[in-house]
């Protein structure tokens, strides 16, 4: 136990700073051997996983469906829609904004900005100082705003 | 055997004529720490050897490009762990699965991962750390298990001490709860 330290000490009496693992015998004796096998044999190796070679060409080729029939769908849309010029842009801009581009924060905030003139906003925060701000000011998760960042 | 200090393997590894053997020297010496690393986070043991395979051929392949400004074991850390959070990712990505998929799939590895065999005191602690989210889960167990200091995890997870403290905070507060719930 870290004995000092009083957010370990308030763990429950019995807990054991051992995990339950285990490696099969001989692991660690014949790990490196099995890997300088490896890397004579590859060049530039990559592992994959057997699942993941199998659902990877799936994957492309139903993201492409995907891709193919959205655009098919915002073409014959555009060519049908002759009334209103504000549905088709919209759609747009909410098909660019989910499925399309990942805005940065700057460009979010800059956007925001123009359009709420807010003048606290100029300010440009960095990610963490973003994020610890929350944490500390108002009793939130630093590390779960970190990983929903 | 000679032992090599860090910076004399880096130097054996930039020659050509010494790289593998210095890599093998390399691998000896902290395959067990990065083992047991990676393997906190991915609990079977057939994924932690997939990632710790990956770390040592990132590092193959990254060495050459080593710069001494951080220690070669911090450096070796890190890759680990990116390679651990990348694995877990691609777990969720490959098999469409959510968080709370992920953590079934991981506390089920608890019970039937054949080297999975601790007393139930570590096993409900392993189910207590599973329910925390993957950074806190890093840092809860690189402080309480690995014993290391915020000042070294900050450099390995590159994250300030401040955050880290509250993370562990955090974690630990959850922990309890989960265990007086449980």
């Amino acid at each position: 136990m870290i004995i000092n330290d009083p957010e370990i000490q308030n763990l429950p009496e019995g807990m054991k700073q051992e995990t339950p693992f285990s490696v099969p015998e001989g692991y660690f004796e014949n790990f490196s051997s099995r890997l300088m096998e490896r890397i004579k044999l590859e060049k530039k190796p990559r592992i994959f996983k057997r699942t993941q070679r199998t659902l990877r060409p799936a994957l492309a080729i139903a993201a492409t469906l995907a891709a193919l029939i959205l655009a098919g769908y915002f073409i014959i849309r555009l060519n049908t829609n002759n009334g209103g010029k504000t549905e088709p842009v919209q759609e747009f801009a909410d098909v660019i904004d989910y499925y399309i581009y990942d805005f940065d924060d700057e460009t979010i905030i800059s956007v925001f900005n123009d359009e709420t003139d807010l003048n606290y906003l100029n300010n440009i925060y960095k990610e963490e100082e973003i994020a610890r701000y929350l944490s500390e000011d108002n009793d939130l998760d630093y590390s779960e705003l970190q990983e929903l960042y | 055997m000679k032992e090599y200090t860090d910076t004399e393997l880096v130097q054996l590894f930039l020659d050509e004529d010494t790289r593998n053997y210095a890599f093998e020297l390399i691998v000896k010496k902290y395959q067990e720490k990065l083992y047991w690393h990676i393997r906190k986070m991915m609990i079977s043991h057939d994924d932690t050897n997939d990632v710790l395979q990956n770390t040592m051929i990132n590092a193959y392949n990254g060495l050459k490009n080593f710069r001494e400004e951080a220690s070669l074991f911090t450096w070796l850390y890190r890759i680990a762990t990116n390679e651990a959070l990348s694995a877990i990712k691609r777990k969720k990505r490959g098999l469409f699965l959510n968080l709370d998929d992920v953590r079934s799939q991981l506390e089920r590895s608890l019970t039937e991962d054949p080297y999975v065999n601790g007393d139930d005191i570590q096993i409900k602690l392993q189910k207590a750390i599973l329910a925390l989210p993957e950074k806190q889960r890093l840092v809860f167990n690189m402080k309480y298990f690995d014993e290391m200091k915020y000042e070294d995890i900050s450099e390995i997870l590159k994250t300030s001490v401040g955050a880290l403290k509250a993370s562990f905070h955090h974690a630990v507060k959850k922990i309890e709860k989960y265990l007086e719930e449980d």
